[in-house]
Protein backbone atom coordinates (compact mmCIF):
# COMPACT_ATOMS: atom_id res chain seq x y z
CA UNK A 1 0.00 0.00 0.00
CA UNK A 2 1.55 3.46 -0.74
CA UNK A 3 2.27 5.88 1.83
CA UNK A 4 -0.79 8.05 1.05
CA UNK A 5 -3.33 5.61 0.89
CA UNK A 6 -2.39 4.54 4.51
CA UNK A 7 -2.56 7.55 6.17
CA UNK A 8 -6.26 7.80 4.66
CA UNK A 9 -6.87 4.65 5.86
CA UNK A 10 -5.82 5.63 9.29
CA UNK A 11 -7.68 9.12 9.11
CA UNK A 12 -10.28 7.19 7.97
CA UNK A 13 -9.79 4.80 10.75
CA UNK A 14 -9.79 8.13 13.64
CA UNK A 15 -12.81 9.61 12.39
CA UNK A 16 -14.92 6.01 12.59
CA UNK A 17 -13.93 6.30 16.14
CA UNK A 18 -15.16 9.88 16.85
CA UNK A 19 -18.42 9.43 14.97
CA UNK A 20 -19.63 7.82 18.49
CA UNK A 21 -18.53 11.06 20.72
CA UNK A 22 -21.48 13.54 21.08
CA UNK A 23 -19.73 16.08 23.14
CA UNK A 24 -16.79 17.55 21.56
CA UNK A 25 -13.66 15.74 23.20
CA UNK A 26 -15.67 13.09 24.66
CA UNK A 27 -14.30 9.88 24.56
CA UNK A 28 -15.59 7.19 21.81
CA UNK A 29 -18.16 5.10 23.41
CA UNK A 30 -16.83 2.46 25.03
CA UNK A 31 -18.19 -0.98 23.48
CA UNK A 32 -21.78 -2.38 24.52
CA UNK A 33 -23.65 -5.30 23.52
CA UNK A 34 -27.38 -3.79 23.83
CA UNK A 35 -28.63 -5.98 21.28
CA UNK A 36 -31.43 -4.77 18.99
CA UNK A 37 -34.75 -3.58 19.79
CA UNK A 38 -37.56 -5.63 17.61
CA UNK A 39 -40.84 -4.30 16.43
CA UNK A 40 -43.05 -5.35 13.61
CA UNK A 41 -43.27 -2.92 10.97
CA UNK A 42 -46.36 -3.65 9.05
CA UNK A 43 -45.94 -7.48 10.25
CA UNK A 44 -42.35 -7.22 9.45
CA UNK A 45 -40.29 -7.64 11.65
CA UNK A 46 -37.64 -4.69 12.08
CA UNK A 47 -34.32 -4.83 14.25
CA UNK A 48 -33.32 -1.46 15.83
CA UNK A 49 -29.94 -1.17 16.95
CA UNK A 50 -28.45 1.93 18.75
CA UNK A 51 -25.93 2.27 15.89
CA UNK A 52 -29.17 2.54 13.98
CA UNK A 53 -30.25 5.13 16.37
CA UNK A 54 -26.59 7.39 16.12
CA UNK A 55 -26.97 7.61 12.49
CA UNK A 56 -30.60 8.73 12.65
CA UNK A 57 -30.10 11.08 14.95
CA UNK A 58 -26.60 12.63 13.80
CA UNK A 59 -28.45 12.56 10.29
CA UNK A 60 -31.26 14.92 11.66
CA UNK A 61 -28.79 17.12 13.24
CA UNK A 62 -26.53 17.30 10.23
CA UNK A 63 -23.61 16.01 12.36
CA UNK A 64 -21.55 12.40 11.86
CA UNK A 65 -24.00 9.18 13.87
CA UNK A 66 -24.03 10.30 17.52
CA UNK A 67 -25.08 8.10 19.96
CA UNK A 68 -25.27 10.40 23.09
CA UNK A 69 -26.62 9.85 26.33
CA UNK A 70 -30.21 10.79 25.67
CA UNK A 71 -30.51 8.68 22.94
CA UNK A 72 -28.61 6.17 24.67
CA UNK A 73 -31.25 6.69 27.55
CA UNK A 74 -34.05 6.46 25.78
CA UNK A 75 -32.79 3.65 23.96
CA UNK A 76 -32.62 1.62 27.34
CA UNK A 77 -35.81 3.12 28.09
CA UNK A 78 -37.64 1.62 24.77
CA UNK A 79 -35.59 -1.79 25.32
CA UNK A 80 -36.70 -1.96 29.32
CA UNK A 81 -40.40 -0.63 28.64
CA UNK A 82 -40.91 -3.10 26.04
CA UNK A 83 -39.44 -6.10 27.62
CA UNK A 84 -41.56 -5.14 30.37
CA UNK A 85 -44.90 -4.92 28.55
CA UNK A 86 -44.87 -7.42 25.96
CA UNK A 87 -42.47 -9.82 27.64
CA UNK A 88 -41.47 -12.01 24.92
CA UNK A 89 -43.57 -10.97 21.81
CA UNK A 90 -42.37 -8.45 19.15
CA UNK A 91 -44.38 -5.24 19.29
CA UNK A 92 -46.20 -3.76 16.50
CA UNK A 93 -44.99 -0.23 15.56
CA UNK A 94 -48.06 1.24 15.75
CA UNK A 95 -48.93 -0.11 19.04
CA UNK A 96 -46.39 1.45 21.20
CA UNK A 97 -46.77 4.71 23.44
CA UNK A 98 -43.55 6.50 24.83
CA UNK A 99 -43.95 9.55 27.52
CA UNK A 100 -41.19 11.37 27.95
CA UNK A 101 -40.58 14.31 30.05
CA UNK A 102 -36.76 14.13 28.95
CA UNK A 103 -37.35 16.26 25.85
CA UNK A 104 -33.89 16.64 24.44
CA UNK A 105 -33.53 16.52 20.52
CA UNK A 106 -31.70 12.60 21.60
CA UNK A 107 -34.51 11.38 23.23
CA UNK A 108 -37.04 12.76 20.39
CA UNK A 109 -35.26 11.39 17.59
CA UNK A 110 -34.78 7.60 19.35
CA UNK A 111 -38.13 7.99 20.34
CA UNK A 112 -39.28 8.89 16.81
CA UNK A 113 -37.41 6.48 15.44
CA UNK A 114 -38.49 3.46 17.27
CA UNK A 115 -42.11 4.98 16.97
CA UNK A 116 -41.66 5.23 13.18
CA UNK A 117 -43.06 8.68 13.97
CA UNK A 118 -39.98 10.72 12.83
CA UNK A 119 -38.79 12.54 9.27
CA UNK A 120 -38.55 10.18 6.70
CA UNK A 121 -40.66 7.27 8.57
CA UNK A 122 -43.70 5.33 6.97
CA UNK A 123 -46.45 7.41 9.21
CA UNK A 124 -48.78 4.53 8.34
CA UNK A 125 -47.22 2.28 10.97
CA UNK A 126 -46.19 4.57 13.57
CA UNK A 127 -46.89 4.65 17.70
CA UNK A 128 -46.94 7.88 19.54
CA UNK A 129 -44.83 9.76 21.31
CA UNK A 130 -45.84 12.58 23.65
CA UNK A 131 -43.21 14.86 25.32
CA UNK A 132 -44.40 15.57 29.06
CA UNK A 133 -43.27 19.14 30.41
CA UNK A 134 -42.12 19.59 34.24
CA UNK A 135 -45.64 20.45 35.19
CA UNK A 136 -47.34 17.24 33.56
CA UNK A 137 -48.80 18.47 30.86
CA UNK A 138 -48.42 17.04 27.24
CA UNK A 139 -46.09 19.70 24.92
CA UNK A 140 -47.86 20.62 21.98
CA UNK A 141 -44.78 22.83 20.62
CA UNK A 142 -42.04 20.31 19.40
CA UNK A 143 -40.23 23.53 18.21
CA UNK A 144 -36.01 23.44 19.28
CA UNK A 145 -36.77 26.45 21.04
CA UNK A 146 -39.43 25.57 23.28
CA UNK A 147 -37.72 21.99 24.54
CA UNK A 148 -34.57 23.96 25.24
CA UNK A 149 -36.28 26.28 27.74
CA UNK A 150 -37.14 23.45 29.50
CA UNK A 151 -34.22 21.35 28.76
CA UNK A 152 -32.09 24.44 30.89
CA UNK A 153 -33.30 23.45 34.22
CA UNK A 154 -32.79 20.07 33.40
CA UNK A 155 -33.48 17.47 36.56
CA UNK A 156 -33.23 13.99 38.00
CA UNK A 157 -36.83 14.43 37.94
CA UNK A 158 -36.66 14.73 34.04
CA UNK A 159 -35.76 11.15 33.34
CA UNK A 160 -39.13 10.03 33.95
CA UNK A 161 -40.65 7.75 30.84
CA UNK A 162 -43.60 5.22 30.29
CA UNK A 163 -44.13 2.93 27.73
CA UNK A 164 -47.53 1.88 26.63
CA UNK A 165 -49.04 -0.87 24.82
CA UNK A 166 -51.86 1.16 23.34
CA UNK A 167 -54.09 -1.83 22.05
CA UNK A 168 -54.64 -3.06 25.74
CA UNK A 169 -53.15 0.24 28.19
CA UNK A 170 -50.72 -1.59 29.88
CA UNK A 171 -47.77 0.41 30.71
CA UNK A 172 -44.70 0.25 32.46
CA UNK A 173 -43.32 3.83 34.15
CA UNK A 174 -39.18 3.75 33.97
CA UNK A 175 -37.42 6.16 36.42
CA UNK A 176 -33.75 6.23 36.30
CA UNK A 177 -31.54 5.77 39.54
CA UNK A 178 -30.14 9.09 41.13
CA UNK A 179 -26.97 7.52 41.88
CA UNK A 180 -26.25 6.90 38.08
CA UNK A 181 -25.57 10.53 37.87
CA UNK A 182 -22.17 11.75 39.21
CA UNK A 183 -22.57 14.70 42.32
CA UNK A 184 -22.61 18.06 40.55
CA UNK A 185 -23.51 16.55 37.28
CA UNK A 186 -26.55 18.81 36.13
CA UNK A 187 -25.29 21.70 37.55
CA UNK A 188 -21.90 21.55 35.56
CA UNK A 189 -24.27 20.97 32.61
CA UNK A 190 -25.92 23.89 33.16
CA UNK A 191 -22.62 25.79 33.42
CA UNK A 192 -21.18 24.25 30.53
CA UNK A 193 -24.23 24.05 28.10
CA UNK A 194 -26.93 26.55 29.06
CA UNK A 195 -25.08 29.45 30.67
CA UNK A 196 -21.96 28.76 29.47
CA UNK A 197 -20.15 30.19 32.41
CA UNK A 198 -17.89 27.49 33.33
CA UNK A 199 -13.97 27.58 33.76
CA UNK A 200 -12.01 25.30 31.77
CA UNK A 201 -11.24 22.80 34.49
CA UNK A 202 -14.93 22.50 35.28
CA UNK A 203 -15.79 22.31 31.27
CA UNK A 204 -12.94 19.16 31.45
CA UNK A 205 -15.09 17.79 34.60
CA UNK A 206 -18.11 17.73 33.15
CA UNK A 207 -16.67 15.89 29.67
CA UNK A 208 -15.50 13.31 32.08
CA UNK A 209 -18.84 12.79 34.02
CA UNK A 210 -20.79 12.89 30.55
CA UNK A 211 -18.68 10.15 29.53
CA UNK A 212 -18.72 8.03 33.04
CA UNK A 213 -22.81 8.62 32.66
CA UNK A 214 -23.03 7.29 29.16
CA UNK A 215 -20.37 4.30 29.34
CA UNK A 216 -23.00 3.45 32.66
CA UNK A 217 -26.54 3.81 30.56
CA UNK A 218 -24.43 1.44 27.97
CA UNK A 219 -23.24 -1.23 29.97
CA UNK A 220 -24.81 -1.59 33.16
CA UNK A 221 -27.85 -4.03 33.39
CA UNK A 222 -31.69 -2.55 33.24
CA UNK A 223 -31.54 -3.37 37.13
CA UNK A 224 -29.22 -0.81 37.93
CA UNK A 225 -30.18 1.94 35.45
CA UNK A 226 -33.97 1.88 36.59
CA UNK A 227 -35.51 2.00 40.16
CA UNK A 228 -38.82 0.05 39.21
CA UNK A 229 -36.86 -2.92 37.75
CA UNK A 230 -35.91 -5.36 40.36
CA UNK A 231 -32.53 -7.52 40.30
CA UNK A 232 -32.49 -11.05 39.62
CA UNK A 233 -33.21 -13.53 42.32
CA UNK A 234 -30.02 -15.22 42.59
CA UNK A 235 -30.46 -18.90 42.32
CA UNK A 236 -29.69 -20.94 44.86
CA UNK A 237 -26.78 -23.02 44.53
CA UNK A 238 -27.87 -27.06 44.09
CA UNK A 239 -25.81 -28.67 46.73
CA UNK A 240 -27.50 -31.68 46.39
CA UNK A 241 -26.51 -32.41 43.19
CA UNK A 242 -22.95 -31.23 43.38
CA UNK A 243 -22.78 -33.12 46.14
CA UNK A 244 -23.91 -36.50 45.02
CA UNK A 245 -21.60 -35.88 42.16
CA UNK A 246 -18.45 -35.46 43.92
CA UNK A 247 -19.41 -38.79 46.04
CA UNK A 248 -19.74 -40.58 42.95
CA UNK A 249 -16.43 -39.61 42.10
CA UNK A 250 -14.69 -39.75 45.36
CA UNK A 251 -15.98 -43.28 45.23
CA UNK A 252 -15.29 -44.66 41.93
CA UNK A 253 -11.73 -42.75 42.46
CA UNK A 254 -11.00 -44.66 45.12
CA UNK A 255 -12.61 -47.69 44.20
CA UNK A 256 -10.10 -47.64 41.11
CA UNK A 257 -7.02 -47.01 43.22
CA UNK A 258 -7.67 -49.77 45.36
CA UNK A 259 -8.66 -52.00 42.51
CA UNK A 260 -5.02 -50.94 40.69
CA UNK A 261 -3.37 -51.67 44.44
CA UNK A 262 -5.04 -55.50 44.34
CA UNK A 263 -3.78 -56.00 41.31
CA UNK A 264 0.05 -55.78 42.52
CA UNK B 1 -18.27 -67.30 20.85
CA UNK B 2 -19.08 -67.33 24.71
CA UNK B 3 -21.94 -65.16 26.38
CA UNK B 4 -19.73 -63.04 28.12
CA UNK B 5 -17.76 -62.35 24.64
CA UNK B 6 -21.00 -61.43 22.98
CA UNK B 7 -22.15 -59.00 26.20
CA UNK B 8 -19.37 -57.27 25.96
CA UNK B 9 -19.19 -56.73 22.05
CA UNK B 10 -22.64 -55.15 22.75
CA UNK B 11 -21.99 -53.16 25.02
CA UNK B 12 -18.89 -51.98 23.48
CA UNK B 13 -20.93 -51.28 20.35
CA UNK B 14 -23.07 -49.47 21.80
CA UNK B 15 -20.88 -47.63 23.79
CA UNK B 16 -18.62 -46.81 20.76
CA UNK B 17 -22.50 -45.60 18.95
CA UNK B 18 -23.14 -43.09 21.96
CA UNK B 19 -19.71 -41.75 22.10
CA UNK B 20 -19.71 -41.44 18.28
CA UNK B 21 -23.30 -39.63 18.27
CA UNK B 22 -22.35 -37.10 21.17
CA UNK B 23 -19.37 -36.32 19.35
CA UNK B 24 -21.17 -35.76 16.13
CA UNK B 25 -23.46 -33.29 18.66
CA UNK B 26 -21.21 -31.58 20.35
CA UNK B 27 -19.36 -30.52 16.77
CA UNK B 28 -23.07 -29.76 14.47
CA UNK B 29 -23.91 -27.61 18.13
CA UNK B 30 -20.82 -25.62 17.55
CA UNK B 31 -20.95 -25.45 14.01
CA UNK B 32 -24.62 -23.18 14.05
CA UNK B 33 -26.94 -25.97 13.87
CA UNK B 34 -28.13 -25.18 17.05
CA UNK B 35 -27.99 -22.23 19.82
CA UNK B 36 -27.13 -24.83 22.19
CA UNK B 37 -29.17 -26.98 24.44
CA UNK B 38 -29.78 -28.71 27.77
CA UNK B 39 -32.40 -31.81 27.72
CA UNK B 40 -32.03 -33.16 31.69
CA UNK B 41 -29.17 -33.10 32.56
CA UNK B 42 -27.17 -33.40 29.50
CA UNK B 43 -25.72 -30.08 28.16
CA UNK B 44 -24.17 -29.24 25.27
CA UNK B 45 -23.65 -24.98 24.91
CA UNK B 46 -21.43 -25.20 21.98
CA UNK B 47 -20.10 -21.72 22.52
CA UNK B 48 -16.39 -22.31 22.70
CA UNK B 49 -14.00 -24.39 19.88
CA UNK B 50 -11.59 -26.05 21.29
CA UNK B 51 -14.37 -27.56 24.12
CA UNK B 52 -17.28 -28.32 21.48
CA UNK B 53 -15.38 -28.24 17.86
CA UNK B 54 -12.29 -29.85 18.93
CA UNK B 55 -13.21 -31.68 22.11
CA UNK B 56 -16.24 -33.37 19.75
CA UNK B 57 -13.80 -34.47 16.91
CA UNK B 58 -11.63 -36.59 19.63
CA UNK B 59 -15.34 -37.90 21.53
CA UNK B 60 -15.73 -39.08 17.57
CA UNK B 61 -12.66 -41.07 17.37
CA UNK B 62 -12.93 -42.16 20.58
CA UNK B 63 -16.57 -43.73 18.95
CA UNK B 64 -15.09 -45.09 15.76
CA UNK B 65 -12.02 -46.69 18.31
CA UNK B 66 -14.82 -48.60 20.24
CA UNK B 67 -16.45 -49.23 17.17
CA UNK B 68 -13.56 -50.39 15.08
CA UNK B 69 -12.74 -53.11 17.97
CA UNK B 70 -16.01 -54.86 16.81
CA UNK B 71 -13.86 -56.24 13.49
CA UNK B 72 -12.63 -59.50 13.79
CA UNK B 73 -12.03 -62.14 16.84
CA UNK B 74 -11.15 -60.94 20.33
CA UNK B 75 -7.88 -60.12 20.90
CA UNK B 76 -5.62 -58.30 22.81
CA UNK B 77 -5.18 -55.92 19.69
CA UNK B 78 -9.01 -55.10 19.98
CA UNK B 79 -9.25 -54.37 23.53
CA UNK B 80 -6.32 -52.25 23.08
CA UNK B 81 -8.78 -49.50 20.59
CA UNK B 82 -11.28 -50.10 22.98
CA UNK B 83 -8.97 -48.59 25.97
CA UNK B 84 -7.99 -45.92 23.51
CA UNK B 85 -11.49 -45.04 22.67
CA UNK B 86 -12.37 -45.05 26.19
CA UNK B 87 -9.23 -42.89 26.89
CA UNK B 88 -10.56 -40.31 24.61
CA UNK B 89 -13.64 -39.93 26.70
CA UNK B 90 -11.75 -40.21 29.53
CA UNK B 91 -9.86 -37.20 28.51
CA UNK B 92 -12.62 -35.08 27.46
CA UNK B 93 -14.37 -35.78 31.17
CA UNK B 94 -10.94 -35.25 32.93
CA UNK B 95 -10.83 -31.94 31.36
CA UNK B 96 -14.66 -30.64 32.01
CA UNK B 97 -14.49 -31.91 35.62
CA UNK B 98 -11.02 -29.67 36.26
CA UNK B 99 -12.70 -27.01 34.40
CA UNK B 100 -15.62 -27.15 36.95
CA UNK B 101 -13.68 -27.18 39.89
CA UNK B 102 -11.26 -24.17 39.07
CA UNK B 103 -14.72 -22.41 38.03
CA UNK B 104 -16.34 -23.51 41.82
CA UNK B 105 -12.95 -22.18 43.77
CA UNK B 106 -13.34 -18.20 42.93
CA UNK B 107 -17.04 -16.75 43.58
CA UNK B 108 -19.11 -15.20 41.32
CA UNK B 109 -17.76 -11.69 39.26
CA UNK B 110 -19.98 -9.93 41.81
CA UNK B 111 -19.32 -11.40 45.34
CA UNK B 112 -17.05 -9.07 47.43
CA UNK B 113 -14.74 -12.36 48.66
CA UNK B 114 -12.66 -14.02 46.52
CA UNK B 115 -13.06 -17.57 47.47
CA UNK B 116 -16.58 -19.21 46.67
CA UNK B 117 -18.53 -20.38 49.84
CA UNK B 118 -18.62 -24.80 50.48
CA UNK B 119 -22.23 -24.77 49.05
CA UNK B 120 -21.02 -23.00 46.50
CA UNK B 121 -18.29 -25.00 45.50
CA UNK B 122 -20.12 -28.14 45.87
CA UNK B 123 -22.98 -26.73 43.74
CA UNK B 124 -20.52 -25.97 40.79
CA UNK B 125 -20.76 -29.57 40.28
CA UNK B 126 -24.31 -29.66 39.75
CA UNK B 127 -26.37 -30.86 37.02
CA UNK B 128 -26.23 -30.50 34.08
CA UNK B 129 -23.30 -31.98 32.79
CA UNK B 130 -21.47 -32.25 29.30
CA UNK B 131 -21.69 -35.50 27.23
CA UNK B 132 -18.40 -36.73 28.13
CA UNK B 133 -18.87 -36.48 31.91
CA UNK B 134 -22.14 -38.53 31.32
CA UNK B 135 -20.06 -41.28 29.59
CA UNK B 136 -17.95 -41.89 31.92
CA UNK B 137 -19.71 -43.85 34.22
CA UNK B 138 -20.37 -46.20 31.32
CA UNK B 139 -16.77 -46.56 30.76
CA UNK B 140 -16.00 -48.24 33.77
CA UNK B 141 -16.57 -51.96 32.61
CA UNK B 142 -13.39 -51.09 30.66
CA UNK B 143 -11.50 -50.05 33.79
CA UNK B 144 -12.65 -52.86 35.82
CA UNK B 145 -11.53 -54.94 32.30
CA UNK B 146 -8.20 -53.23 32.36
CA UNK B 147 -7.26 -53.85 35.93
CA UNK B 148 -7.92 -56.80 36.26
CA UNK B 149 -5.98 -58.46 33.17
CA UNK B 150 -9.10 -60.19 31.96
CA UNK B 151 -9.38 -58.95 28.21
CA UNK B 152 -8.12 -62.15 26.87
CA UNK B 153 -11.89 -63.65 28.56
CA UNK B 154 -13.89 -61.40 26.15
Amino acid sequence: MRREGFIVLIAALMLCQGALAHMPGADPAPEADLGPIVVLDNGVPVEIGIDDIAAYHGGLEGKEPDACICCVCMYRVLLAGISEVWGDEIPERSDIGVQSRLVSDGALHTAWYVTGIGPGMDAGSAGRLTLVAPNGSALTDYSTQARMGIAKNRCLGDYRFEVTRLSTGESATLTLCEDLFPEGFFELRRAVNVDKTATEAQSAEFLEKWSFLRADLLQKPDYELFNEIEPPEEEEPDVLGGGVFLALLCITGAGIVLMGKKRR
Amino acid sequence: MNRNSSMFTLYTGLLGLVTLAFGLADILVWAGASPGFSIGILEIAGGDFFRWAWGGAILVFGGLFMLGSLRGRGTMEQFGKIVLGAAMIWIIAGTDIFARLCESIPAGEEAPEFFNSVAGFVGGFAPPYSPAILLLPFTLGIVYFLFNGRFDEI
